[in-house]
């Protein structure tokens, strides 16, 4: 089911009233409730991969109980790497399976011997990466003992299949969300009404942004051999803002849903594009998994402790790992590295932790210096993407090629665009520059509009959720599937 | 919860009114509003037709029967209500906002070819154009059988409007008088000033979008596009029927289709047919030496540029004329058929 589906507009105001006014005396109900309502909401897509997430949350329960028992260390780390194996072994299984035989076969034909394999033709599980690694960030805390196992099967199934965050994140540690389960929930009205605001700019980004992006992200993109350099440079702008505004507005509705439930998710973007350099974007981008990476990989690695080649080795091992979650494509591996050779510089240098507070903070703003730093970084970003987006490495390069030919550099708007496109392309970017303005605004705040909020005149407040409600209404984009539904 | 609640239920009925307004802004100026696809929807709702002959069809229609011509042969005032990448069902929900809004024509030149009762599964060019008419029941019947439209679309104000910021922005500026788009009246006639390219060559045998189908390897997707779908097919006769007992006569006309690509040309037997049963004539030019022969009449394999279809139309004329022993012309006496 999606957010932005009239189907979701029903099922969430049913659940919420089941919720607060049917199972609200009985916490354990109102967890059953929890999960049917995941799994509805899951098997919405297609329900015959419900047998997985199941099959994951038993296997990670039963190991969950069984380390608390276990005192000897050999059967703990077997016990460990069984839920590791399961969970990555269906990961793998699902999602790289036919890269992995791919590049194995072009591998063998290289050095001139010939295998005959055949692919799988598998459907890729929505959400798999995600809930894969929350169930096992909670076997990995039970087995360091930071969290005791629960015996509670209803609250630990409702942890992994927690429908606002199921299947596009923000990916939850066991040690934040599973505590929210075991307690009685009440109603906040604050709350609640925050929670609808971050719904609202969700859809907004997702709608407005993210659709209206992809529609000429994708023209470009499926046309780049044709087109000028400055389209190809255009393509590439309207991805980033694409990518952001679907993914992003994607958790600002999972985190706005769950509020309404009384949930607090961890924040997962935190205004990326105003960084001033690579490091602060990756602490502000897709926030649950970097820290996941660098809870679960980076720091059990060394982190950035011990030699230079250490420190190199552990950061391209986090970027690459980190791109190849994305997907089984060379261009998501060469993505993560492209990044991390951004931020070697950086850490090298120990510049790593200097811009750690809010740009221009409490001022209008920013310096020339400040909006020089965002603007380079913005640029670095937004050449990475050209091989996040590109179906291969060959395109990847291609369109980059186009970018620097030089040949009819300055016709942006191709000729094969007729009236209307011209027109969508126009209001494409205003509505980008007007996106800009307010993220700007409310740039200290948890998401775009949450300085609403501060507006004391009810009537102004209340009109301006009408206004942005009919501007997603009507100048939202066609609808386009959430891009990290296929991670 | 309570205030919660309530707080939801005065906003949502805040939000509906305000949509609803705007719907009703925009729908009056998308009525009045003088871009190209909403044009001839504005004259014939302001009921400024009132033509003896209209000319029913797609761009075959749209872009290849002169009215101006047809006008001066015959004696008439005819209007062309061609719908670009229109099949029937849609060009029946025009028809049925004309016979609301003016008097019923004389004659109705009907124009068919290989899509005009294709299956709608694909949908059809701009059905935004009938956003604005969706109160009127025999549009709201036709664009359900289109699926142009959502269940949602039809009872949520400015749902039908959504991904359409251009007819939103034009729509409200016309309710305000303001047309930043004008069209240049030709009597609904669209011809394209172009000649035969390259592309064409590449494309012949084949309509564009037939070929860009076939290269995807879908040719599943190509029976679609030319089909013949049994509920426009049964849309196409009661429309026949009801304009015969509403004394409208109807000339089924096939347009020329360029020499190379005559295996474009479908359903003639069809059409053969339902002309015979309802004793209405068909007019098929789709081999006709005249023009199927010369490129230079084309500017695709499926349709006629501006020389094409000048010729096109005098010859249709003409026809007309000795069809109906030229008795249009001041409603000297009765058209005669077969």
């Amino acid at each position: 089911m999606l957010f932005n589906s009239i189907d979701f507009a029903i099922f969430l105001p049913i659940i919420f009233i089941l919720y607060w006014f049917v199972t609200d005396k009985n916490l354990k109900l109102q967890n059953f409730l929890v999960v049917i309502a995941s799994y509805i909401f899951y098997g919405w897509w297609d329900w015959r991969f419900l047998s997985l997430i199941l099959f994951s949350t038993i296997v990670d329960y039963v190991i969950g109980r069984k380390l608390r028992m276990e005192e000897n260390q050999t059967n703990r780390k077997i016990l460990l790497w069984t839920s590791i194996l399961v969970n990555l072994g269906f990961l793998v299984f699902f999602k790289y399976y036919n890269f992995f035989l791919d590049n194995f076969i072009t591998a063998f034909t290289f050095f001139g011997t010939d295998i005959k394999a055949n692919s799988l033709n598998i459907i890729l599980p929505v959400g798999i990466s995600f809930y894969t690694f929350q169930t096992l960030s909670y076997t990995i805390d039970v087995y360091k003992r930071k969290l005791e196992p629960t015996k509670d099967f209803i609250a630990f199934s409702a942890f992994v299949s927690f429908f606002p965050q199921l299947v596009a994140g923000p990916i939850e540690r066991a040690t934040h969300l599973l505590p929210q389960f075991y307690k009685r929930r009440t109603f906040d009205y604050s709350k609640a009404v925050d929670g609808m605001r971050q719904i609202l700019w969700g859809l907004f980004k997702k709608i407005v942004i993210a659709d209206n992006c992809a529609e000429f992200a994708n023209q470009i993109f499926n046309n780049s051999a044709d087109l000028s350099g400055s389209t190809l440079v255009v393509g590439a702008l309207f991805f980033t803002f694409q990518i952001y505004g679907d993914f992003s507005g994607y958790s600002d509705i999972a985190i706005g849903t769950s509020r309404l439930f009384g949930f607090d998710l961890m924040r997962n973007f935190n205004f990326p594009y105003f960084s001033r350099d690579i490091a602060e974007f990756w602490r502000r981008w897709h926030i649950s998994l970097s820290t996941w990476f660098r809870d679960y990989l980076y720091i059990p690695l060394g982190g950035s402790h011990g030699g230079t080649w250490m420190k190199i080795r552990n950061t391209f091992i986090i970027f690459i790992v980190s791109g190849f979650w994305h997907g089984a494509n060379w261009t998501f591996i060469v993505w993560g590295a492209l990044n991390a050779v951004y931020f070697l510089p950086i850490m090298l240098t120990k510049n790593n932790r200097k811009n750690l507070n809010t740009v221009a903070q409490g001022k209008l703003l920013p310096t020339l210096r400040e909006f020089l730093q965002v603007l380079l970084t913005f640029s670095l970003v937004v050449f990475s993407w050209i091989f996040f987006r590109a179906e291969n490495m060959g395109h990847a390069l291609s369109y980059i090629g186009g970018i620097f030919s030089g040949e009819n550099f300055f016709n942006i708007i191709p000729k094969t665009w007729g009236g209307r496109m011209q027109s969508d392309f126009a209001f494409s970017i205003l509505s980008i520059v007007l996106f800009i303005i307010i993220e700007w605004i409310g740039r200290d705040k948890e998401y775009g509009i949450g300085f609403l909020n501060e507006i004391k005149f009810r009537i102004l407040r209340w009109c301006l959720y009408v206004l942005i409600v009919l501007f997603i209404i009507t100048f939202g984009g066609s609808s386009q599937d959430f891009i990290y539904f296929q991670f | 919860m309570k205030r919660f609640i309530t707080n939801i239920i005065v906003f949502t009925i805040l939000l509906y009114f305000t949509a609803a307004f705007f719907d009703k802004i925009i729908s009056i100026g998308l009525m009045k509003s003088e871009t190209k696809i909403f044009y001839s929807l504005k004259n014939i709702n302001e009921g400024k037709i009132n033509a003896d002959i209209i000319i029913n069809g797609s761009s075959k229609a749209f872009k290849q029967v002169d009215p101006v011509i047809i006008d001066t042969i015959l004696g008439v005032n005819s209007y062309n209500l061609g719908l670009d990448g229109g099949p029937f069902i849609p060009q029946r929900a025009q028809y049925e906002i004309y016979k609301l809004k003016n008097i019923k024509p004389k004659v109705i030149i009907q124009i068919v070819s290989n899509g005009t009762l294709r299956s709608l599964k694909d949908g059809f060019k701009d059905p935004i154009k009938f956003a604005p008419f969706l109160n009127i029941s025999e549009v709201k019947k036709n664009m359900k059988l289109t699926g142009s439209f959502n269940y949602w679309d039809y009872h949520i104000p400015m749902l039908r409007y959504s991904y359409f910021p251009f007819e939103i922005i034009t729509g409200t500026l016309s309710f305000f008088n303001i047309q930043l788009f004008k069209t240049k009246d030709l009597k609904g006639y669209s011809p394209e000033n172009k000649f035969w390219s390259e592309k064409s060559q590449d494309k012949i045998g084949i309509s564009n979008k037939i070929k860009e189908i076939e290269n995807s390897n879908n040719l599943q997707k190509v029976d679609i596009f030319t089909s013949l779908d049994s509920i426009s097919c049964e849309n196409f006769e009661s429309f026949i029927a009801e304009c015969r007992k509403d004394k409208i006569n109807v000339i089924l006309v096939y347009p020329p289709i360029y020499t190379e690509a005559d295996k474009t040309i479908k359903h003639i037997e069809y059409f053969d047919k339902i002309a015979k049963k309802y004793n209405i004539p068909f007019l098929n030019y789709s081999r006709d030496s005249l023009l199927v022969y010369n490129r230079n009449y084309f500017y695709n394999s499926q349709h006629l540029n501006i020389k094409g279809a000048s010729v096109f139309t005098k010859k249709l004329s003409e026809d007309i004329k000795s069809l109906t022993n030229n008795t249009l012309n001041r409603n000297k006496k009765k058209i005669k058929v077969n």
